[in-house]
C-alpha cells in the first residue's frame, strides 16, 4: 500500500504547513500553500482558492495552482452561478465530469481545458466564506474521499480568512481610533483640556468620542459622543458624525440647530444608526455656555469653588432614533470647569444610574483638566469598564500660555 | 405577539433579541408586538438602538409595537435617553419643536 502511505504523508505535511502557516497568518502566501498542496495532493491539474468579497454576492480567485491567470485577472463570479457560484449558493459540495458552457461560466476553465472539477464551499462560523476547487484535464471521477480531503483543507483555509479578517478588522479599527480621537485635544488659548478614551473589557474598540475645536466665529465646540455598537462598523460611523458635527458646527453657533441638522444626516443616510451625544459652545467672550443633549447623560461642572454638580437640562432623543425630534438649548454661565463623559464611567450593573453619577460627583475635583479626568477614571479602578469609556475636561485658565 | 427579555440587554445579546423582535414583527397576519423587559436587569446603548429599530420596522409594516415593563436601571437608561415615552407609547411621534 505505498500510495496509501505517500497520501497520509502528504496529508500530514499539508497540515504541518498550515498550523505553522496558521500562527504567522501570512495570509496570501498561505492560501498559494494551500492551493500547490491541495494540487499535489489530490494529483490534479489545478486548485483555485476564491473568496466571497465583502458585498457577499461575487467570488474573487485569491489563490491558484496552475490556474494562476484566474488570480492574475482576479476573476470575479456572481454568487448561484457557474461552478464556483454554485458552491457557495448551495454550500454543498460538487462534482462535474464535463466543463463546457452548460457546467461553467468563468472561461479560464474552459481555455484551461479542464475536463472534470470537484470544489467544496470554505466556511467559517457556518458562513460560507469561498470556495475551494481542483480541476483535470483527463477524464477522471472525483469520489467522496476527495471531496473529504477538499473539506479538510477548506476548513484550514476558512479559519485562516476567518482571523485574518477578525485581525484586519481589529487593526483598521484602532489606527481609524487613534486618528479620530489625538490623546492630547488641539491648544485653545484660555482653556486647559485633557480628554481620554479606555476601550471596553468587553466590547473593545467602541464607537465613544469626544471633540473638541475653536470656530473662526470665536466660539469653542465642545462633543462627547457614542455610537451604539463595536468594532469596525461603529468605529466608521463614529467617524462620519464626528465630522459632520464639525461641519455643521462651522455653520451654525446654536448647538441645537447643529444636533438637529446632524440627526436629520444620520436619519437619511445612516438609517440604522443611532448614538447619544452632548455638544457645548463656549460663546466668543467666554462668558457662557450653551448646551444641548442627543439623548446623553448631562454633563459635570466645578464652580469657582471647586464643587461639582451635575448641570440640568433636558435629554432630547439621541441622534438617529426618530425624525423630527424637537431639540433645546440650556445656556449657563461658563463654570470653571465641565467634564463630558459617556455611559461606560457611571454604568455598573446591577447598580442604578444615579449611584454611579454620584460617585463621579464625589470623585471629580482637581485644579487642571488633567487631574478631573484622573479622578473621574479612577472610579474605574475596582473593575474593568465593560463598555468603552471617553471623556473629555474643560478648564478656564487665566494665562495658561503667559 | 409578546416578546418576552430577561437579563442583559448588550452588545453581546442583542443580536439574540433582535433576531426575536424582527421574527414577531414580520410574522404572518401579525397586528401589534409588546416587548416585555419585565425581566431585564441592565441595558446598554446597543440595547436602546435596537429598541428603537425595532419600532420602526413594525411602524414600516403598519404593526404596532409597545414596549412595556421597563424598571429599575433599564428604566432610567430609556428615559434618561428620552426615548422611553415613544417606546411605551406614551407620546405619538415627535415633530418639530
Amino acid at each position: 500500500m505505498k500510495n496509501r502511505v505517500d497520501d497520509d504523508e502528504r496529508l500530514r505535511r499539508l497540515l504541518a504547513v498550515t498550523d505553522r502557516a496558521l500562527a504567522e497568518l501570512d495570509i496570501d502566501e498561505l492560501l498559494s500553500e494551500l492551493a500547490a498542496r491541495t494540487r499535489d495532493l489530490l494529483a490534479t491539474d489545478t486548485a483555485a482558492i476564491l473568496l466571497l468579497d465583502p458585498s457577499g454576492r461575487e467570488l474573487v480567485a485569491t489563490a491558484a495552482s496552475g490556474l494562476e491567470e484566474e488570480v492574475r485577472q482576479a476573476v470575479r463570479i456572481p454568487l448561484g452561478e457557474g461552478f464556483a457560484g454554485r458552491i457557495a449558493a448551495s454550500a454543498q459540495p460538487r462534482i462535474i465530469d464535463h466543463v463546457d458552457r452548460t457546467t461553467v461560466t468563468n472561461q479560464i476553465l474552459i481555455d484551461a481545458q479542464l475536463r472534470a472539477m470537484a470544489g467544496v464551499p470554505i466556511t467559517a462560523s457556518g458562513k460560507v466564506t469561498g470556495v475551494l476547487h481542483v480541476g483535470c484535464r483527463t477524464a477522471r471521477r472525483f469520489v467522496d474521499a476527495d471531496i473529504d480531503l477538499l473539506r479538510l483543507v477548506a476548513d484550514r483555509a476558512g479559519l485562516a480568512v476567518q482571523s485574518r479578517i477578525s485581525r484586519l478588522e481589529r487593526q483598521t479599527t484602532v489606527a481609524l481610533q487613534r486618528s479620530l480621537l489625538p490623546a492630547r485635544p488641539p491648544r485653545i488659548a484660555g482653556f486647559d483640556v485633557a480628554a481620554r478614551y479606555i476601550p471596553g473589557a468587553e466590547v473593545g474598540i467602541g464607537g465613544d468620542w469626544y471633540d473638541l475645536f475653536a470656530l473662526p466665529s470665536g466660539h469653542i465646540g465642545v462633543v462627547i459622543g457614542d455610537v451604539a455598537g463595536n468594532g469596525l462598523r461603529a468605529a466608521v460611523i463614529m467617524g462620519r458624525i464626528r465630522s459632520a458635527l464639525r461641519a455643521y458646527a462651522l455653520e451654525s453657533a446654536d448647538p441645537a440647530d447643529v444636533l438637529t441638522r446632524l440627526d436629520h444626516k444620520i436619519q437619511v443616510f445612516e438609517p440604522d444608526a443611532m448614538a447619544t451625544a452632548a455638544y457645548a459652545v463656549v460663546d466668543p467672550g467666554r462668558k457662557t455656555l450653551a448646551v444641548s443633549l442627543a439623548g446623553h447623560l448631562p454633563p459635570v461642572f466645578v464652580d469657582a469653588d471647586g464643587s461639582p454638580r451635575l448641570m440640568e437640562a433636558p435629554a432630547d432623543l439621541p441622534l438617529g432614533a426618530y425624525p423630527d425630534a424637537g431639540r433645546s438649548v440650556t445656556t449657563v454661565d461658563l463654570p470653571r470647569a465641565l467634564l463630558l463623559y459617556t455611559d461606560g464611567l457611571v454604568e455598573r450593573r446591577g447598580s442604578p444610574l444615579m449611584n454611579g453619577i454620584a460617585d463621579l460627583l464625589t470623585a471629580a475635583r482637581g485644579h487642571s483638566a488633567d487631574e478631573l479626568c484622573n479622578q473621574a477614571t479612577s472610579l474605574l479602578h475596582d473593575r474593568y469598564a465593560t463598555d468603552d469609556v471617553a471623556l473629555i475636561a474643560v478648564c478656564r485658565a487665566p494665562d495658561p500660555d503667559r | 405577539v409578546t416578546v418576552d427579555v430577561s437579563g442583559e440587554v448588550d452588545l453581546s445579546t442583542v443580536p439574540v433579541v433582535e433576531t426575536a423582535i424582527d421574527e414577531a414583527v414580520e410574522a404572518d397576519a401579525v397586528t401589534a408586538v409588546e416587548v416585555d423587559l419585565g425581566a431585564v436587569r441592565f441595558i446598554d446603548s446597543s440595547g436602546i438602538a435596537l429598541l428603537v429599530r425595532g419600532h420602526h420596522r413594525a411602524t414600516a409594516r403598519g404593526v404596532a409595537y409597545r414596549v412595556r415593563g421597563a424598571h429599575g436601571v433599564a428604566l432610567q437608561v430609556l428615559q434618561l435617553t428620552g426615548v422611553w415615552p415613544y417606546l411605551s407609547g406614551e407620546a405619538g411621534p415627535p415633530g418639530p419643536a
